[in-house]
């Protein structure tokens, strides 16, 4: 999968290289959602591609800090969570509920760091709209108190976050992850306000596997779905 | 634009920063349920908070409840009552949030775990993970 991911990272610098036109751009995002919020910077380095140069692809850091109060956190693994772990096939699976255990943390606080891909759309004179979404780097965080309830009983245990992100689709996903939708509004020549839909993969693990059935578990998903607003600053 | 950015920046602070709700202080005087007959009972003691006061397990007409007489404890953020099987709340059913840090109160028990099991009345900050203090049911 790591080998994929360089071929395709290498293929698409590669490829937009040839086009012209770079356009860096740095992006602020605050959003929040229940209990929840996040607090996000990326750096994008951007090709605008086509005729009329209205589509750009943009590879880059971004940095996210998700923070919750007392917020579940449900069995990630695929294998236990969901009918099939095969890759892509993971997202149309069934899930697998009766499989599913709880973590309640009762503090998270995450940042991750992660290498992201972004693809836009120029639509008028002013706005623009795209997607993008982390794909692999590190966590750190808060080692937090939390609450594991399996079958109606519970048990007090600690969790911290787990240390690697990959995006590998689906459940099948490792670590904290970043996904959005946005649009902008071109505000100047530099500046744009953004309205993004985030949503974050976040992920704790245990000490222990505190989950035993049907297989031991440490790995605790949080899917945060979340509303905002920013700014992008472009560089050149 | 200013004041919008503004306040999406406090929600994020308030989340972040925000405790659960502080249990009351004022104190309580619960109506104990007639015909009672205590099965266990244990005196609290101090953990990390000063905490006094008496823990009862009766029955009363079919059902069960946790009763706390002369009860007193620190006022804290989202503090529970749990019976436990340890006092580091290993395993634990939650009796609910403390109503009150001060005065007599009674809790209903859905389902009646076993005493054996879940010795320990605790009256625990599950936000924190603190010990406030503790009975062991006898």
């Amino acid at each position: 999968m790591k080998h994929l991911l360089t071929i395709l990272l290498v293929f698409m610098i590669g490829t937009v290289q040839a086009q012209n036109r770079l356009r860096p751009s740095v992006d602020l995002s605050i959003a929040a959602g229940s209990s929840q919020a996040t607090f996000s910077i990326a750096g994008w380095h951007q090709w605008q591609l086509g005729k009329k140069q209205r589509l750009s692809i943009g590879i880059g850091p971004r940095i996210t800090s998700y923070v919750g109060n007392k917020k579940d956190f449900w069995t990630a693994p695929a294998s236990i969570a969901r009918g099939s772990s095969a890759p892509f096939l993971v997202v149309f699976s069934s899930q697998e509920t009766q499989n599913w255990d709880t973590l309640n943390v009762q503090r998270p606080l995450v940042f991750s760091m992660n290498a992201a891909v972004q693809v836009a759309h120029q639509i008028g004179k002013r706005f623009r709209a795209g997607i993008n979404i982390d794909l692999v780097g590190f966590s750190v965080g808060r080692t937090s108190g939390a609450v594991f309830t399996s079958d109606g009983s519970q048990e007090t245990t600690e969790a911290k976050p787990v240390p690697f992100n990959l995006l590998l689709t689906g459940d099948l996903d490792q670590g904290s992850l970043n996904s959005e939708f946005f649009v902008q509004y071109r505000l100047n020549e530099k500046w744009r306000l953004r309205a993004v839909y985030q949503f974050y993969f976040v992920e704790y693990k245990t000490n222990t596997s505190i989950q035993q059935l049907p297989e031991p578990n440490d790995r605790f998903r949080n899917k945060a779905n979340l509303l905002g607003i920013g700014l992008s600053y472009s560089l050149n | 634009m200013k004041s919008a950015l503004l306040c999406v920046l406090y929600t994020f602070l308030f989340i972040s920063c925000s405790k659960e709700k502080e249990t009351a202080s004022d104190t309580l005087n619960d109506i104990i349920p007639a015909n009672s007959i205590e099965l266990y009972g244990g005196d609290f003691v101090s953990a990390a908070h000063p905490t006094s006061g008496k823990a009862r397990l009766v029955s009363s007409q079919g059902k069960w409840y946790m009763i706390l007489e002369n009860f007193s404890t620190d006022p804290g953020p989202d503090l529970k009552l749990y019976l436990a099987n340890n006092q580091a709340a290993a395993k634990f059913v939650n009796l609910g949030n403390l109503k009150s840090s001060k005065g007599q109160q009674v809790y209903a028990i859905s389902g009646m775990p076993d005493p054996n099991e879940y010795p320990y009345v605790l009256i625990w900050c599950q936000q924190f993970s603190v010990l406030f203090g503790v009975a062991r049911l006898s």
